[in-house]
This record gives C-alpha cells, sequence and structure tokens, in this order.
C-alpha cells in the first residue's frame, strides 16, 4: 500500500477496487444467505446453533462489527481535525498524525465489511422471522445504506490516496475528509433507525403492518441515540489513537520517536476528552425519551433488572476521570516550569477522589424492582431518576471541574502571562471557580429539600453553570496567555511508562464501557425482538445473568482488540 | 519480554478486562426470564385465581414497577393497592354507576378513562403489547384486586358481558 501516486487518477483506481471489495462482500454474503436456507429449509421462524447459541453469536458479531465501525467512524473524525489543525498552524507534526491514522482506514474498513456479512448472514440464517420482517418495513432505508457504504469506501480512498498529490491544495483534501465524515454520519443515523425501532418502535399498526415510513424512522430513541453515538465516537476515536501512541512509545527505539508518540498520545486523549464531556448529557437525553416512550420500560431499565449494572457504569467512569487526570499530572513532570502548579495536584486529587465516592455509593442501587419498592424513596413519575441522583450529578460536576482544570494547569505549565492585568485575570478566574463551585454545591444540597419536579431544574441549573464556567475560564484564558512568554519547554517523549498504560487503561475501558451501554441498550426490550410488537420466542429469549454478560462483553472487546492490532501491525510504517 | 512490548500490553490488557469481569460477577447476579404462561379456565377456583393474579401482576404484568402492596412512598408513582382503603373497597366507588369489575376491567385497559385525582396518567394499558394480558389473566388479576379488601365477584363467565358494557373502551396509547 502506498499513497506516493502523485497522479489524480491513482486513487480513483484505488477507490474502485474498495467498491468492488464491498460489492463482492455483499454478493458473497446474500449467496451465503441463499445457499444456506436451500440447504437448511425455509420456512421457520428460529433456527438454533448448536454450543454458543444464536442469540450469543449474534451478541459478539454484532458488538465487534459495532466497534470497528465506531473506529472506522471516529478516526475520520478525528484525522480530518487533527489535518485541520495542522493546517492552520502550519505544523507538519499534525499533518503525519492525521495521515498515520489514514493509514488504518482501507483495512479496517475491509474488516468490518467483512464482518457485516458475517453479522448479516447470521441475522437471516438463525433469525429469518425477525430478519425478514425487518427487511419487509426498511428495504429502502437498507439499500440507501448500502449507498452510504459505498459512498463512505470511495471518499475514504480518495482521501488517503489523494494525500500527497493534494499536498500544495490541502483546502481540497480537507473538504474530501468533511465529504467523508458526511457519509460516515449519514450511516450512524441509517442503522440508529433500525436499532431504536427495535427499543421504541413507531409507524407501525398492533399488527406490526406498516403505517408510516417516515413514524418508523424517527422513532422516540432515534436522535438521541444519534446524537449520543456520534459524540461517543469521537471519544472512542481519540482514546483508541492515543493508546495506539502508547504503544508505539513505548516500544519506540529512539528518542525522535518516542517524542512523537508521546506527542500523539497526549493528541489523542485530549480529543477523547473532549468526547467525554459532553457525553453524560447526551446519555439523560436519551434517557428521556425511553421514559416519554413508555414509562415502563425507563423505570425498569433505571431501577430494575439494571440497577446493578450502572453501579459498574458508575465504577468505569470514575475511573476513567481518575485515569484522565492521572495521565495529565504526570505528563506534567516533562514540563519545565510545571514546578509551579504541581503543588495542587493534591487538591484536584482530594476533589476527584471524595466525588467518585459519593458517585459509587449506592442510592437506588437494588437488585430487584421488587427490592426497590420495598425499599421506598420519593419519586416522581418521570423525573425520579434525576431526583435520586441529585448527589451523583453533583459529583460528576466536580469531576469534570477538575479534570478541566487539571488540564488548564497542563496547558499552563510551561507558559508565564506577559499582559499587565495578569494578576487581576488570574484572581477574576478564581473567584468564577470558587462562585461556581460553590453554586452547584448549593444547588445540590438544596435539591435534597424540594420536590423531585423542582430537583430536575437544579441540575439543569448546573449543567448551565459548569458550561457557564468553562466557557468564561477559557475567554479569560485566552486573553491572559495570548502572548505568554515561554518558561521552559515541553521535554515531549520524556514520560514514565506507566503514563502510557494510563492512556492504555482509558481506551480498554472505553470500549468495555461501550460494550456494557449497549447491553443495557438492547437488553430492555427484554423478551421482545421489537419492543410491544414481536416478542422473541426463542430459547435464549432471556437476559443473563450479569456475570454471564460481562463476560460476554469481555470476549468481544478482547477479539476487536486482537483485530485492531492487527490493523495497526499490518499498517505500522515501512511496511507495504 | 519486553516492557512495554505486545505481550506486556495483552496481559495488562487481560487483566483490566478480568477486573471489570470479576465486578460483574460480585454483583447480585438477577436474571430476566420471559413469564411463563399459566393456563386459567372455568375450572380454576377463586382461590388459585386470586394466586394466580398475583403472580401475573409481579411478573407478566410489571405493575411493582409503579404501583405497590402498601403504601409506604411520600410521594409514590401509582396508587398502592393495600392501605387503609384497600383497592378491593374502593373500586366500587370510583366511578359512579360502576361497580368493582366494570371499574377495574376499565382501569385495566384504558386507564386513561379515569385517571385517579394527584397521579399523572403514565400506565399502559394491559391488554395491549408490550405487557399483552389475555381477557383470562386480566380476571385473575382483578380477581386478586378485589380480594385486598372486598369481595371476589369477577369470574371468567363475565367477560363478554363486561366488554359488552365497556364497548367505548378500546385502551391504546
Ligand atoms: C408505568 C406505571 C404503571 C404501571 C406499570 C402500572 N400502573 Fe396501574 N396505575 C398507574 C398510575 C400512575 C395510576 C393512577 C393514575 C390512573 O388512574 O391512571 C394507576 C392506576 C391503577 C389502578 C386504579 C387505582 C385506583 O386507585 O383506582 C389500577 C387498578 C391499576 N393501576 C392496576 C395496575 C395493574 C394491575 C398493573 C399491571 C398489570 C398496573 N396497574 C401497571 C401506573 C402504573
Amino acid at each position: 500500500m502506498t499513497s506516493e501516486g502523485s497522479a489524480l487518477g491513482y486513487p480513483f483506481l484505488k477507490a474502485l477496487k474498495g467498491v468492488v471489495k464491498i460489492l463482492a462482500i455483499l454478493a458473497i454474503s446474500y449467496l451465503a444467505i441463499y445457499l444456506l436456507n436451500a440447504l437448511l429449509g425455509d420456512g421457520v421462524d428460529y433456527r438454533n446453533l448448536p454450543i454458543l447459541g444464536s442469540r450469543n453469536l449474534i451478541w459478539l458479531v454484532a458488538q465487534v462489527h459495532l466497534l470497528l465501525g465506531a473506529f472506522l467512524l471516529g478516526v475520520p473524525m478525528f484525522a480530518v481535525t487533527v489535518e485541520l489543525i495542522g493546517w492552520k498552524k502550519g505544523d507538519g507534526r499534525f499533518d503525519r498524525l492525521a495521515h498515520d491514522f489514514t493509514r488504518l482506514f482501507t483495512l479496517t474498513g475491509t474488516i468490518a465489511a467483512i464482518l457485516g456479512g458475517i453479522l448479516l448472514v447470521s441475522l437471516f440464517i438463525l433469525y429469518p422471522g425477525f430478519s425478514g420482517y425487518m427487511r419487509s418495513i426498511y428495504s429502502p432505508t437498507w439499500h440507501l445504506y448500502i449507498g452510504l457504504v459505498l459512498g463512505e469506501v470511495i471518499s475514504m480512498y480518495l482521501y488517503y490516496y489523494s494525500w500527497k498529490a493534494l499536498e500544495g491544495r490541502k483546502g481540497m483534501h480537507i473538504l474530501l475528509g468533511i465529504i467523508l465524515n458526511l457519509f460516515g454520519i449519514a450511516i450512524v443515523f441509517v442503522t440508529d433507525i433500525w436499532v431504536a425501532f427495535m427499543m421504541t418502535p413507531g409507524g407501525v399498526d398492533e399488527k406490526g403492518n406498516l403505517v408510516s415510513m417516515w413514524d418508523a424512522i424517527n422513532t422516540y430513541a432515534w436522535m438521541p441515540l444519534n446524537i449520543h453515538r456520534l459524540i461517543a465516537n469521537v471519544a472512542f476515536g481519540g482514546s483508541i489513537a492515543a493508546a495506539y501512541g502508547a504503544y508505539r512509545f513505548l516500544s519506540a527505539g529512539d528518542d525522535e520517536r518516542r517524542a512523537y508518540y508521546d506527542w500523539m498520545g497526549y493528541i489523542g486523549n485530549f480529543i477523547a476528552m473532549v468526547g467525554l464531556i459532553p457525553l453524560p448529557f447526551a446519555g439523560y437525553l436519551l434517557a428521556m425519551e425511553i421514559y416519554a416512550f413508555n414509562e415502563q420500560m425507563g423505570i425498569s431499565m433505571m431501577g430494575g433488572t439494571f440497577s446493578w449494572l450502572w453501579f459498574m457504569q458508575a465504577v468505569i467512569i470514575g475511573a476513567i476521570f481518575l485515569a484522565a487526570n492521572y495521565y495529565l499530572w504526570t505528563a506534567m513532570e516533562k514540563i519545565e516550569g510545571a514546578e509551579r502548579y504541581r503543588g495542587y495536584r493534591k487538591y484536584l486529587l482530594l476533589v476527584i477522589v471524595v466525588c467518585y465516592g459519593v458517585w459509587l455509593t449506592p442510592h437506588s442501587l437494588v437488585a430487584t424492582v421488587e427490592e426497590a419498592r420495598a425499599l421506598g424513596g420519593a419519586f416522581h413519575p418521570v423525573l425520579g431518576v434525576f431526583g435520586v441522583m441529585a448527589a451523583k450529578i453533583t459529583a460528576v460536576f466536580f469531576l469534570i471541574m477538575a479534570t478541566f482544570l487539571s488540564f488548564m494547569l497542563y496547558r499552563r505549565s510551561d507558559k508565564r502571562p506577559t499582559v499587565s492585568w495578569a494578576g487581576k485575570g488570574n484572581l477574576l478566574q478564581v473567584l468564577l471557580l470558587i462562585l461556581s463551585a460553590g453554586a452547584i454545591i448549593f444547588l445540590g444540597v438544596y435539591g435534597y429539600f424540594v420536590p423531585a419536579a423542582v430537583r430536575i431544574r437544579m441540575s439543569m441549573a448546573q449543567v448551565v453553570i459548569v458550561f457557564i464556567f468553562m466557557v468564561l475560564f477559557l475567554i479569560i484564558e485566552y486573553f491572559l496567555y495570548r502572548n505568554a512568554e515561554a518558561v521552559g519547554r515541553i521535554r515531549w517523549g520524556d514520560m514514565p511508562g506507566r503514563s502510557q498504560y494510563a492512556l492504555i487503561f482509558l481506551a480498554i475501558t472505553f470500549t468495555w464501557l461501550m460494550g456494557l451501554m449497549g447491553y443495557i441498550r438492547s437488553g430492555i426490550r427484554k423478551f421482545w425482538h421489537i419492543y410491544g410488537v414481536m416478542p422473541d420466542r426463542s430459547p435464549q429469549a432471556y437476559l443473563p445473568a450479569h456475570g454471564v454478560s460481562t463476560f460476554i462483553i469481555s470476549i468481544a472487546i478482547l477479539i476487536f482488540f486482537l483485530l485492531i492490532s492487527l490493523v495497526f501491525w499490518m499498517a505500522r510504517e515501512g511496511r507495504h | 519480554m519486553k516492557k512495554g512490548g505486545f505481550v506486556s500490553i495483552l496481559l495488562f490488557f487481560l487483566v483490566v478486562e478480568a477486573f471489570y469481569t470479576l465486578v460483574g460477577n460480585i454483583i447480585p447476579q438477577v436474571e430476566s426470564r420471559p413469564p411463563k404462561e399459566i393456563r386459567i379456565t372455568r375450572e380454576t377456583s377463586i382461590d388459585d385465581l386470586v394466586f394466580i393474579g398475583e403472580r401475573i401482576m409481579k411478573e407478566k404484568g410489571g405493575c411493582f414497577v409503579c404501583h405497590e402492596l402498601e403504601p409506604r412512598e411520600a410521594q409514590p408513582r401509582a396508587p398502592a393497592f393495600k392501605g387503609p382503603d384497600p383497592i378491593g373497597r374502593r373500586a366500587s366507588r370510583r366511578v359512579p354507576g360502576m361497580d368493582a369489575d366494570h371499574y377495574l376491567w376499565q382501569s385495566l385497559v384504558d386507564p386513561r378513562a379515569y385517571v385517579v385525582k394527584g397521579f399523572f396518567p403514565i400506565m399502559p394499558p394491559v391488554n395491549k403489547p408490550p405487557v399483552n394480558l389475555s381477557d383470562e389473566e386480566i380476571v385473575a388479576v382483578i380477581a386478586f384486586l378485589e380480594s385486598l379488601g372486598g369481595e371476589v365477584t369477577i369470574s371468567l363467565d363475565k367477560i363478554p358481558r363486561l366488554k359488552k358494557d365497556l364497548e367505548g373502551v378500546k385502551g391504546g396509547r
């Protein structure tokens, strides 16, 4: 593989090859479905896969396919952003970074497509009744999807292989990258139609006949799912990029490489954090829509079978914040001038540990719905879930603010402001911090003494405060450090190995969290293929014990990382 | 084995995954199975009907996601069925001209026809998916509710009559 071709015809030739590849995989899948159906005999609703079980196979294949897909959509977002920054800054490192990741596209795309083919065949062979029904409703969107995938492949190949040829016309190349991302986003939107329909169906009558195509597309969960997945993809792409940087850093032979990969890890982590911070809000939006669709579904999602999995989510999110801060704090060691700020780290650590504790403390944590009933507690029909979580939400805001501050300290480490009002500006920022933190605590505590319906407005106010705090802080910061003088330099590459393990930990954990949340999202349908429309009558129409589910999630994540390692290995520098 | 080589990273990866899987195994293990279908016939005794009704409410009906038996909460999501004025007694007083059988049947298949004061109309009709109780199952549920402080007057024979009287009541969202 090479991108050195300077003639523009070459990229088109490559794109054609990509299209042929996708169409071939699709054709083989259709053929496999046809042949297997002929072999096994038609007219059944289910076929059971021995040993592993049909459901578990679908679970694994779908999860790995989704992760590869998320990677394929997240990494272009990452690459184009980085390329754009490099272009604006005139910093060649960024361009190299973007290009390094683009190298991964074609192979990942192929593996993702093969898994997609396996998923398609498995669905139609093991769940013919369900798949046939979905096809009867969603044929048009399926064809749209194929078209979009081809568009994605074409723009992906063009983007990658025209890198050198369009060197002098960067704007053009970035435009290509944006088109690539538009295809990616459209693909997320189309696939979410199907998933959202299974959770919160619409547009069909009681017998499941299609009444309105648009209603079947624009279901309750559709938009929130789109938003949630898009943001998560940014974070996911960044965290995988950071882990890759970490791996290369750890195995780098010389200082030049160590410096570059250290920097790669930093940028990846930065983008991951930017994606992570708005994610909880998108999550609440999704939960709200689920409640609006069916109260019973919402309540049993938050309080029933899944309540202990939400506890796991809390463990994991806390661990993510801890590791991200730890990384920034160790990274400050390599910055000359950071001594000035190191003292603050212990306070930040204290805040984070305390908040983690609050966040972990079970509030409405029970194994069954009956237990939840027995324990009681003030619930409001629609907003109860937020009410119960008042203290936790406050803790999360502090985690977010502490991480934000860690990052700000990191940014400042090698600089000193030169503006005359530096002292006052700094004071203003401190005041801003004290004021916002005070307001958030006040609202959090006050929230306990008001009815749940008012409490929800409190947490909305908290969101706004955190947001305004960050924006104002950044504005002051921008002017404060505009013409700052350097007090030292960043010794890129001078990082302890443990900091890199923190990045790897973040990538594993983030991916695992996606697996867990995906399971909850899918599991709330319980024994329905399509909630309330088509029951699951197969022998595996049940939710396994948590221990089993988490084990399956772990296996899926393991397969994904092995595949991604393969891609990284195949695409490493100096290999063609 | 090189520090930071593929093998040590893989080991690290497996340790992290093992930790999460371990947590997943330590937390209380719940498995959620689809409810079993229980046969209800004309031969089913009233006691059995009441017993089956309670079970349906716990399992297939998912009623206790919102309701509780004993009133415990300060701001309950839905009315409790026991307490000083249990449902078996208050059902016949809710709507003038409706006896307990009629009122309860209506509350179940068209919860919005009469919304208890102080509550939101969030209850799903039970004869529609996803709950999807059959007529016989609804009878069993009503038998259980009536047994709470009242007299069980419902029976399978009354189904056609109740449906006819409540013609306008369709249910559905
Ligand atoms: C999503 C929450 C929810 C679920 C699930 C639910 N209910 Fe209700 N139910 C309510 C609410 C709220 C009310 C009061 C408002 C109204 O009348 O609609 C109510 C009212 C009732 C009433 C009338 C009570 C009275 O005092 O007059 C009965 C009877 C009842 N429900 C039975 C059931 C049964 C049986 C089930 C299970 C098959 C069930 N409900 C499931 C929320 C729910």
